[in-house]
């Protein structure tokens, strides 16, 4: 069951897949935490986050140590502690973005291609 | 019928009177979930197994096998993201804010099902969104 289920990191994966899992390299979106601190002022990352869309999001820094979780809990860990909110924020900001991005940009696209004989 | 469809419809509550546009979105969803049953390693013998995006908020945890009896057996869970948390819905009315191991183990899914389904069913570049084809080799190691 999920719970008990961990998500195997990178089967097959390519060069750069593998870079994704680095916490040191790039994020989900090819955006660091690093990148992020400069997003408002970095063309290049301001851009890739034109095309998310979701510009304001960027700017929380979330994604920082993107691809590097929080961990388990531990049995010293406080329920409230930043740690685990910052984890929560990150998890929950990660699946509400992809969910965005595959609803309402790529299903769309994908289905207005095979209308037209693509895909 | 194929169990996704079967859920799909247990969940949005619509059932054979779909649009075409529908039916294709239906057929994406599918494509996904292939890849997100993958993403947990083997599937025990006589097990289906789907994990999907269902929609903005919705990704859903669906399992089936057959017990000592021979009986089919479900469980599907229906994770909702929400503000505050994930929000796990479990069939009888169960419901929890997900943290500790599974919060990381469903960040990580989620991760690489993006990854994974931008490269492998919209054959796109999950960093850039650009065409896969349209990327130069030397772009995609540099």
């Amino acid at each position: 069951m999920f719970p008990n289920t961990r998500p195997i990191e990178s089967p097959g994966a390519t060069s750069r897949e593998a870079l994704t899992y680095d916490p040191n390299a790039l994020g989900l979106f090819g955006i660091s935490g690093r990148d992020i601190e400069q997003a408002s002022q970095h063309p290049e990352v301001a851009a890739r986050a034109d095309f998310l869309g979701h510009t304001t999001l960027l700017n929380t820094g979330l994604f920082d140590n993107a691809g590097k979780g929080a961990g388990p809990q531990t049995a010293e860990s406080k329920p409230d502690s930043l740690e685990r909110q910052h984890e929560l924020a990150q998890v929950v900001t990660l699946a509400w973005r992809v969910g965005m991005r595959l609803v309402q940009h790529e299903r769309p696209e994908a289905v207005a291609k095979s209308a037209s004989g693509g895909v | 019928m194929s169990v996704i469809q079967k859920t799909l419809g247990l969940i949005t509550g619509k059932t054979n009177g779909r649009s075409s546009k529908a039916l294709t979105d239906r057929q994406l969803i599918e494509f996904e979930s292939a890849i997100g049953r993958e993403l947990f390693g083997p599937i025990p013998v006589d097990h289906r197994r789907d994990f999907f995006c269902l929609d903005e908020t919705t990704w859903v945890w669906h399992e089936e096998w057959r017990d000592v009896d021979n009986k089919v057996k479900t469980s599907t869970i229906r994770y909702e993201v929400q503000a505050g948390g994930i929000l796990k819905v479990q069939p009888g009315r169960v419901y929890k804010y997900i943290d500790g191991e599974e919060l990381e183990n469903f960040g990580t899914a989620v991760r690489l099902y993006y990854e994974r389904t931008m490269r492998e069913v919209y054959k796109k570049d999950p960093y850039t969104g650009l065409p896969l084809a349209e990327i130069a080799p030397a772009t995609i190691y540099s």
